[in-house]
């Protein structure tokens, strides 16, 4: 792709990749993070096969590329949701303790501290 | 996580801290048109809270490694200001140095805002910049200039990301980290470097990572502000020229504010729902001031641990920070100076 007189292929790449996230987040249920991740896979094999053999099929070969970077957008932004997910069912069973590993602070209030982390749960047992 | 503030000073990167019970989930938006808390705090990756005046509390192990030093030593810095400064320059001062915004007092947002100039609080590409220029000037010395290349990129690449990660690592300041890394690269490896292409690949990088930054307003007004900059500086530039230097400076930065504000603008007002019409003002004296006060912030960084030193740089930045807030309360306090959007909802 081009910008005036530059030539700027990582607007291309961030372009595609951000369209399957924006996808993602709007048609969650149409993305399965697995199945994207072997799409992506193959559509990229396909890519180079067809560039290392067919030297004039730039275009498809440009068209391959930029729906690997779409299934890449959505398997990123999927493949993150889904590992949050899981948790969710752990928190609505109750256990017993929270740990949780401190990554910043991200704000305060008159009488509080904010603080962002990862979250892990334990039973009693796991202490 | 919410810890009663006398309490949580202690607590830093990489500590666990272990919770009787278990965590709270989200609750959903109740009504229709309201501002969905769930999805927004959902998009920063964060899914559920906890009190920690509701539940019995504990640290039960103490974090590790650089980024818990870096994160001791954020603190230790931010004490030290606040000892030396007075309480709202101080503030401004950690917002501006350290990326810490939770100091800052109402009024000193609303001078900041009403004139546009809330980017300066935000640790971004002009801290990186002036930064990047300052340890790339060492280089330039006679002594300096016979070290080995990859040892000069090892250097200020290492300073961007320590400072990266001394700043809190908002994605303003990483996207500006990669980009001057990927421009350094480029030195190193004799390559001319394109500053639009080494903006997107940060933009792909910092989403490869999280994803979900694409949907934050912070990432969406950084890349589009510094996409104007870049596109259409150089025409604004040359729609005046003065004989005098000076002059010829000062609009280079009306210049560059007036590209940043057409680029952002409308996207802006869609979500503060007001645009400030004294921002060429206000960014002259802003980045002007800045300019001084992150090369003292920096010096800060580095010598605070010296009182002789520490003490006389703390006293340049409070007074630097002083004249900047009240300059900035003036302009704001000029009528009209923020234009207001109503919405008319269905």
């Amino acid at each position: 792709m081009k910008i005036g007189n530059y030539s700027v292929p990582f607007l291309s790449l961030f372009l595609f990749f951000a369209l399957g996230i924006v996808f993602t987040e709007y048609y969650p249920d149409t993305v399965n993070v697995w199945s994207l991740g072997v799409v992506f896979a193959i559509l990229i094999t396909v890519g180079f096969v067809l560039q290392n053999r067919f030297h004039q099929l730039k275009s498809l070969f440009k068209l391959i590329l930029s729906l690997a970077l779409f299934a890449l957008g959505c398997f990123v932004y999927s493949f993150h949701d889904n590992s949050r997910h899981e948790l969710f069912y752990d928190v609505k069973e109750k256990a017993d303790y929270s740990i949780i590993t401190l990554k910043k602070q991200v704000g305060s209030s008159n009488k509080y501290n904010k603080y962002y982390g990862d979250l892990s749960l334990v039973k009693q047992d796991g202490i | 996580m919410y810890l009663p503030k006398a309490d949580s000073t202690k607590y830093l990167y990489g500590d666990k801290v272990l919770f009787k019970g278990s965590v709270s989930v989200l609750p959903h938006k109740r009504n229709p048109y309201e501002f969905d808390y769930k999805r927004f705090l959902n998009r920063s990756d964060i899914d559920f809270q906890i009190k920690g005046n509701s539940t019995a509390y504990k640290r039960i192990e103490e974090g590790t490694g650089m980024l818990h030093l870096i994160d001791s030593y954020r603190k230790r810095l931010s004490r030290k200001l606040d000892f030396y400064m007075g309480e709202e320059e101080a503030g401004v001062a950690k917002a501006l140095i350290l990326g810490y915004k939770d100091d800052l007092s109402p009024d000193t947002i609303d001078a900041f805002k009403n004139t546009g100039s809330m980017h300066v609080l935000a640790v971004s590409g002009l801290h990186l910049g002036i930064l990047f220029v300052f340890v790339g000037s060492l280089f330039r010395m006679k002594l300096l200039s016979r070290i080995p290349v990859f040892l000069q990129f090892a250097v200020i690449v290492g300073a961007l990301w320590f400072y990266v990660f001394l700043s809190g690592m908002s994605i303003s300041v990483l996207r500006a980290a990669i980009m001057f890394s990927v421009i350094q690269l480029g030195v190193l490896l004799n390559r001319k470097g394109n500053v639009i292409n080494s903006l997107f690949l940060s933009a792909f990088v910092v989403l490869l990572l999280f994803p979900k930054e694409l949907f934050q307003v912070g990432f969406q007004l950084s890349y589009l502000a510094v996409l104007g900059i870049v596109l259409l500086h150089k025409y604004i530039d040359n729609w005046m020229e003065f004989p005098d230097k000076t002059f010829n400076y000062l609009w280079s930065i009306v210049a560059v504010s007036i590209s940043a504000q057409l680029s952002i603008g409308i996207l802006s007002m869609y979500y503060f729902h007001s645009f400030p019409l004294l921002f060429p003002a206000s960014n002259i004296v802003v980045i002007v001031l800045s300019g001084f006060e992150l090369a003292l912030g920096f010096s800060f960084v580095f010598l605070s641990e010296i009182e002789t030193l520490a003490k006389p740089i703390a006293f340049c930045l409070d007074f630097l920070i002083a004249i900047k807030l009240r300059a900035l309360s003036a302009l704001g306090a000029v009528p009209n100076a923020l234009f207001i959007i109503c919405l008319l909802e269905k």
